[in-house]
């Protein structure tokens, strides 16, 4: 579905088409969803996330419009934003092992096999600017909603280092996109 | 301030806290101040969204995967109550039961507390900010879903599956760390219920917490507490 479509779809549903809505659903869900599961590791969990991600959505559609973002990239925002929240707001409870593996394939993710053409291939080009460690920490940050501290533990370095690291490679990436 | 702090280009400035935000590495307080901090700086939305565009490719790497249909299905239900299609109850029981009643003295003060605290994010609803819960099924198979509106004080509440016995009612209260629940009444029955909470009671709900629902006596608790199991119980979120 192209842009222009589910932009129509976004239109509609701010107007409470609940027609246009069930449309946008059935095209942008599983992609939200896929969201939900990778940030939040928990079927269950992903899926109320999914709801409220959705409710949102009808009752923010109008935001869009206003929106510098593309309209996949708004929902994704959405979603992302929510499974984070939801992420920082959970008890620690312990994750089951073998529900969390289910969904989170440890090999070199996708987006490593990924090809990625034209502009919004650039990032990568970007992120194979940065040391490996450091592009995989941008990475991590941004697919997992994985914390400061999270990160400095799983490589081994203090969080005041990882928060340098994070910053300055944020800003090459910044300063490498605008190049 | 080490010499990490002083070499960091992008040190304490908005575009930083920007990044960090849509990156994903902040704690849950942060992100709360950044959230409030989009609700009423513009410029600084545009900062956010100018980041969300830079990192949004990274998307891509997301796989898509069906959701079961059940979450739609809810969904349904939560925006056909919304739609005016509910049915009300009368509003006399629900007040009856909502009304002070379970409000103990210790709540109380937690809210006089909660009002005086100079934490403005949490303590006022804000415009646009909307709660829901998902109470699933404790050792049955009631289940609920609530959807509260704070600047209408409008609870709505999907009944998604479970029956309540003969002779016996569901109350719902909302639980907040270790204090005692506060009752927020018998929910009439019907698939859509929307009921309007009074002030104290609705301002204590945007602060999130637990909403459960537990079997009793037919008209409610005799005690102002939970007598009866829990049947059905979710966390409050903010969508």
């Amino acid at each position: 579905m192209m842009h222009q479509d589910i932009t129509k779809l976004i239109v509609r549903t701010s107007m409470k088409d609940r027609a246009a809505f069930d449309e946008l659903y059935r095209h942008t869900s599983a992609k939200l969803f896929g969201v939900c599961l990778r940030i939040l590791k928990d079927r269950g969990e992903a899926e109320e996330a999914l709801q409220e991600v959705f409710i949102k959505v009808w009752s923010k559609a109008d935001r869009c419009a206003v929106s510098e973002l593309s309209p996949i990239s708004w929902l994704v925002a959405i979603a992302r934003n929510h499974a984070i929240d939801r992420l920082r707001a959970r008890a620690k409870l312990p994750v089951d092992i073998a529900d969390a593996l289910e969904i989170f394939d440890p090999e070199p993710g996708p987006e490593a096999k990924l090809i990625v053409m034209g502009e919004r291939g650039r990032i990568y080009g970007c992120l194979d600017e940065l040391e490996k460690v450091k592009g995989d920490a941008v990475r991590s940050a941004y697919l997992d909603g994985e914390t400061y501290a999270e990160l400095a533990t799983r490589y081994a370095v203090p969080l005041n280092t990882m928060r340098t690291w994070l910053r300055r490679s944020l800003i090459r990436l910044k300063e490498c996109l605008e190049r | 301030m080490t010499f990490e702090d002083e070499n960091d280009p992008m040190k304490g400035s908005d575009n930083t806290l920007a990044a960090e935000y849509v990156v994903g590495v902040l704690s849950m307080t942060d992100r709360r101040k950044v959230a409030a901090r989009m609700r009423r700086d513009d410029v600084f939305v545009k900062l956010v969204e100018s980041w969300e565009a830079r990192l949004s490719p990274l998307a891509d790497s997301y796989l898509e995967v069906d959701p079961p249909a059940t979450v739609k299905r809810a969904i349904d239900r939560i925006l056909s109550n919304g739609n005016g299609s509910a049915t009300m109850q009368p509003e006399n029981l629900w007040q009856r039961l909502t009304f002070w009643r379970g409000l103990t003295a210790v709540a109380f003060s937690l809210l006089i507390v909660a009002i005086a605290l100079p934490l403005t994010t949490q303590s006022s609803p804000e415009i646009g900010i909307h709660l829901m819960a998902s109470l699933a099924p404790k050792g049955g198979d009631v289940s609920y879903l609530a959807y509260y509106d704070p600047r209408t004080r409008q609870l709505s509440l999907s009944h998604l599956s479970g029956e309540r016995s003969a002779g016996l009612d569901f109350e719902l209260w909302a639980i907040e760390g270790q204090e005692k629940p506060i009752s927020l009444g018998v929910i009439p029955s019907g698939n859509r219920v929307r009921v309007k909470l009074d002030s104290k009671i609705g301002n204590h709900l945007s602060k999130g917490g637990i909403l459960a629902i537990s079997t009793e006596p037919a008209g409610g608790s005799p005690t102002g507490q939970a007598t009866g199991p829990i049947v059905a119980a979710g966390d409050l979120h903010q969508i």
